[in-house]
């Protein structure tokens, strides 16, 4: 188990290298933070002056190792925008993001579970229909085309909510839901899939034979198993809820990291941009790796495979 | 072992009781929330030049001379200025005046903040304070400015932003860190807290020498950015905001509003220095092919006042004897036949996304109607950074036209025009140098040294008539500022788009 | 077919095989929208009554044929700067489904080779391309969308290309996967034994197995990358004036929802019965080809 860890760990070491590394040269290769900073008219004095001021002025490779050498020591330098440190900025709004992202997941989970359930049990009658029903019309469905009608009808049609902001549970209903549903919908078809085939499988059969009561044996013996694959969806589907938070952030005005981090992408914002992808991907691998380390919990048999 | 759904329904309520944090601060009163599209980045005046950044610093800080609603110049934290010579003007700051931790404005702080805002690097205002030569303080509460040449609009530019002062300690790198996080000025409004992206709160300043003896009507204002305009709308709507700003047009009929002709243009740069746009004759039937009216009236919902000659009509110079062109199109087709050109043209329009309200659509109907008489043009939105990018390096491609938003920063032809067709702004870099171009370069610049009024005057109506009969830029209309605006407070709105805290009023 | 006897009476019968219906109806009713579709796209310029980028600004914001106010010939409102909505939606099929096949089909196609040559060989191939497919899913794919977009700039080709870049990696692992499992099974050693050369096993052996999971895989992607297009167009990144497709429609309609809902409507639609017959086609294709989902026939 300690090997396992440990050689997760390293490779984590090695793909935040890699991301970093990736940002660094994509960043640089387009448009010019000075630029953006400064009036349409500003003179190439200007210009020169502020690239010095921002270090941008030295050559690639020394910016390079001059970031890698500050980020180990955890500075990312100091935004170009907010004149603050990098780091301290991008992680004041990460409780914002992961409290959207957890109440995305814990209400899409809470939703669909039990529709999955429901729809294997009662496979191919109007039940399953609903179900699946609702869950491929919510994959459909764009995350701001959502946001937007979630808006309009709950909050200024029937008045219930609020529009945006961050406040008390509340606010967070809306923004979750439109966050959540992509996830729900996916999670909804597998655990109906994963249900099917495990109810089919000789251990239930056998439950069954044992003479159990068939609640028990499908709560407890299927559910524990169809856990691995949903387990393995949420590893999988983070990626996109990271994207998707993105939208909802900026629809509902959460001050997320998503939200930064487009921003200071669109003005060129280097160490803000930096530091916020690292965390995000750093946050992505480890869950990732909680993930691959539940998973090793849930079935031994994982855990001896070469990784 | 407990169950899978037993463990949902645990962590749903967990979360649930985790989430629910007390309300954000109960109403009060006189407060009012204003909502803009987006959150200042910094609270260093020295740092921003953009519009709804200033709108915090308009309420935190004082400059030393300030525009009424009316658009005239007052006096702000100078109570007098006088010309000595040619190129020498005494300043009197007012007495009394302390910052909001209590310390109390002199001279050096003054003197402290125009030399870090001149220098190149430090500020990215640098540009409005080039014509200073040296600052000296010569008492507890006077100076005296030199410039390098005769300025007549050196107490203008004591109103610019830029121009608003702070402490002098935090006149260097470490000092404006904290001050870009922990505002610090003589303003109207002492900042009180700021998560980013989510609000920052201000409470009115007691002390601010510009009450007049009344009391504040708002004793609290609360800036909480919305990003998206259907949100920010419906915030309004649902009166969760007071005050919102970058109301689409097409939505002014849903909420109330109030409108003003502002400081804004909307022009497109265009790269003539080669065939068929180095032509006047061809930048003369752009302008004809275009149905300015029709655009204003139903893109922007009446809200806009089409103009030639440059200038917005805010600005000293405005010249209210040249007619915008009209729409039409027999003319422009004639106009290209003339310049050579009957079978067409080929040009590229430009425009960074979100630079003004509906600007994907106004790029796709003027190349629409420009198609009827042959001009064909390709549609680019460029992100904004890469636009940023072509605009300050001058990378316009010839034949490119760019659309730009400018704002008179002075109220003077010399803060738009001038700044913009200067050659080192980048009139010099696209417009060819032909007899009219040098001609209006030599005006300007002679007017940019003349301190007579008079004669400015003269020198501003001959060149706003040279840029009328050239069209060295493509100009449609002046913009029209409109602001969402709740039942409960009442302002005039100005026409350099900034929101004063000091000068609204709350029902209560 | 296996017979499981319980308990006396209660006989469950497993099927193996997949039972052969005579109209495969779950896959044929959701095809229908996504064939129609198609079709629209293929055909736009002959079909749509007119020019989806010239518009009349006097008749903008005019509500569909059955309501007042709308312009005759309009069968579906018009837009925000008078254009024809009907004509916007079927030049917009064509566009939006071109980048979406497009990137599936590269996605897919790129995916898939290297899935399965990683599957197969393992060793430092496999590893380096892991880390690689590691690398990427970490990275926030839309900050990767926009920092590729800013760089190369929003053209149809470029945005492909960078949706592309999106699917390849799914396609991989999976595909991966089941090439791991595939590669121990008995006639895949039996011609390796016999000296078959790898790429022969590989296309002849491997590849029939799963193309079908390849196929289900693309039909989600395809789905999947036309809401990924309408979120690009949303962040400003997506397909450039004036050019149509449903992402940016869409996304230019959302703010006139309370005033002008058939211009948000219509594109949103579009996009979720054409996505939401894609995934019902492949839910059928993948219950259809996979032998381990249970059927269960009933009790004898």
């Amino acid at each position: 188990m300690l090997q396992y860890t440990l050689r997760k760990l390293l490779h984590t070491g090695l793909v935040a290298l890699g991301v970093v590394t990736l940002v660094f040269i994509a960043l640089r290769a387009s448009g010019d933070p000075a630029a953006t900073m400064l009036p349409g008219d500003a003179s190439v004095e200007e210009l020169t002056a502020l690239r010095r001021e921002l270090g941008l002025d030295r050559p690639l490779h020394i910016q390079y190792a001059r970031f890698l050498a500050g980020a180990v020591t955890g500075d990312f330098g100091t935004s170009f925008r907010h004149q603050q440190p990098a780091l301290p900025l991008v992680l004041e709004r990460l409780p914002a993001t992961l409290e959207l992202a957890f109440a995305a997941l814990a209400l899409a989970v809470a939703a669909a579970l039990p529709l999955g359930i429901v729809a294997a049990l009662r496979r191919g009658r109007l039940a399953d229909v609903l179900a699946m029903g609702f869950a491929v019309v919510g994959q459909a469905t764009p995350y701001f085309w959502m946001g937007i009608m979630l808006i309009l009808v709950v909050s200024v049609e029937l008045g219930w909510l609020p529009t945006s902001g961050r406040g008390g549970w509340e606010h967070i209903v809306l923004p979750a839901i439109t966050l959540g549903t992509h996830f729900a919908a996916s999670l909804a078809r597998l655990t109906r899939t994963s249900m099917l085939e495990v109810l089919g499988q000789n251990y239930v059969t056998t439950a069954r034979a044992k003479g159990l009561a068939e609640r028990r044996v499908i709560l407890v013996h299927a559910l524990k198993n169809a856990a691995v694959p949903v387990v393995t969806l949420i590893g999988l589907q983070f990626g996109t809820l990271l994207g998707g938070a993105v939208v909802t952030e900026t629809i509902f005005a959460w001050p997320g990291v998503g939200r930064l981090a487009v921003q200071s992408i669109f003005v060129r914002d280097y160490p803000v941009v930096q530091a916020g992808v690292l965390v995000l991907a750093l946050t992505f691998v480890a869950i990732n790796l909680f993930v691959d380390l539940l998973y090793g919990y849930l079935d031994p048999r994982i855990r001896t495979e070469v990784a | 072992m407990m169950t899978s759904i037993r463990w949902v329904v645990c962590l749903v309520l967990v979360a649930a009781l985790a989430l629910t944090a007390p309300p954000a601060g109960a109403q009060r009163g006189a407060q009012i929330t204003i909502s803009q599209p987006a959150d200042a980045t910094t609270m260093d005046p020295a740092r921003s030049t953009q519009v709804l950044t200033v709108n915090y610093f308009v309420n935190l800080y004082d400059t030393l001379t300030r525009w009424d609603t009316a658009l005239k110049l007052q006096p702000g934290l100078a109570t007098a200025w006088k010309s000595v010579n040619d190129t020498t003007w005494d300043v009197t700051l007012r007495s009394g005046v302390k910052f909001h931790d209590g310390s109390p404005l002199t001279a050096e702080d003054v003197k402290a903040v125009y030399e870090r805002a001149r220098t190149p690097g430090k500020s990215v205002v640098a540009a409005g304070f080039a014509t200073i030569e040296a600052i000296e303080v010569t008492g507890p509460t006077t100076l005296r400015i030199v410039t390098k040449k005769p300025d007549p609009l050196m107490p203008v530019r004591m109103a610019q932003m830029g121009g608003y002062i702070y402490p002098a300690r935090f006149a260097n790198d470490e000092g404006a860190k904290e001050l870009a996080r922990k505002p610090i000025g003589t303003g109207a409004y002492k900042f009180v807290s700021w998560t980013k992206d989510d609000q920052l709160v201000m409470d009115a300043n007691r002390d601010w020498w510009g009450w007049s003896g009344k009391a504040p009507a708002v004793e609290r204002i609360v800036w909480k950015p919305i990003p998206d305009d259907f949100a920010r709308l419906s915030a309004l709507q649902r009166s969760e905001v007071d005050i919102i700003t970058n109301v689409p047009p097409d939505q002014m009929k849903i909420v109330r509003t109030l409108t003003v002709p502002a400081t804004r243009t909307v022009t497109f740069w265009i790269n003539t220095t080669q065939p068929p746009t180095s032509d006047k004759r061809v930048r003369q039937a752009m302008h004809y092919a275009m149905d300015v009216q029709s655009i204003v009236k139903n893109l922007y919902a009446g809200q806009g006042k089409p103009f030639s000659g440059g200038l917005a009509d805010t600005d000293f110079g405005y010249n209210r004897e040249l007619k915008p062109y009209t729409y039409d199109p027999e003319r422009a087709r004639k106009l290209l036949a003339d310049a050579g050109h009957a079978g067409g043209i080929d040009v590229t329009l430009y425009a960074g996304s979100g630079t003004m309200v509906n600007d994907k659509q106004l790029l796709e109907t003027i190349a629409d109607t420009w198609s009827q008489v042959g001009i064909r043009a390709r549609i680019e939105m460029m992100e904004m950074a890469a636009r940023q990018k072509m605009n300050n390096e001058r990378t316009l491609p010839p034949n490119g036209v760019m659309l730009i938003n400018p704002q008179s920063t002075l109220l003077d032809a010399d803060g738009s025009l001038w700044r913009l067709f200067h050659p080192s702004g980048f009139g010099g870099k696209y417009w060819s140098g032909n007899q009219p171009g040098q001609r209006f370069h030599d005006v300007m610049e002679q007017a940019r040294y003349t301190l007579d009024e008079k004669k400015r005057k003269e020198l501003y109506t001959e060149a706003t008539r040279i840029i009328h009969e050239e069209k060295p830029w493509l100009e449609l209309f002046q913009e029209v500022v409109i602001y969402g605006v709740s039942k409960r407070v009442s302002f005039k709105p100005r026409a350099d788009y900034r929101l004063i805290g000091s000068e609204m009023t709350v029902a209560k | 077919m296996a017979v499981v006897a319980g308990r006396a009476g209660d006989i469950l019968v497993v099927d193996v095989a997949p039972r052969r219906r005579r109209v495969p109806w779950p896959l044929v009713l959701p095809a229908i929208p996504v064939a129609i579709a198609v079709v629209a796209a293929l055909l736009a310029p002959w079909i749509a009554p007119y020019s989806p980028t010239s518009g009349n600004l006097a008749a903008r914001l005019r509500p569909p044929a059955w309501a007042d106010g709308a312009v005759p010939g309009r069968l579906l409102g018009t837009d925000l700067l008078g254009r024809d909505l009907l004509s916007r939606l079927v030049w917009g099929a064509r566009i939006s489904l071109l980048i979406a096949l497009s990137a599936t089909l590269i996605g897919a196609a790129v995916g898939s080779l290297i899935g399965l040559v990683t599957g197969y060989y393992r060793g430092r191939v496999d590893r380096v391309l892991t880390k690689l497919i590691d690398i990427q899913l970490a990275f926030p794919f839309v900050l990767l969308a926009i920092a590729v977009i800013a760089v190369a700039g929003p053209s149809i080709p470029v945005l492909v290309v960078v949706l592309a870049i999106g699917a390849w990696v799914g396609h991989a692992r999976i595909v991966r996967g089941l090439v791991l499992s595939l590669r121990e099974r008995d006639y895949v050693q039996a011609a390796h034994a016999l000296g078959a050369a790898t790429p022969r096993i590989l296309f002849r052996h491997l590849l029939p197995e799963i193309l079908s999971l390849i196929i289900v895989l693309a039909t989600f992607d395809v789905g999947r990358i036309i809401i990924l297009e309408s979120t690009l167009s949303f962040l400003g990144l997506g397909v450039q004036p004036p050019t149509p497709s449903w992402g940016s429609d869409l996304r230019d309609a959302s703010t006139y929802v309370r005033q002008a809902w058939w211009t948000a409507t219509f594109p949103g639609l579009a996009i979720m019965i054409v996505v939401l017959g894609l995934n019902l086609v492949g839910d059928a294709l993948r219950d259809a080809l996979d032998p381990r989902t249970v059927k269960p026939r009933g009790r004898t």
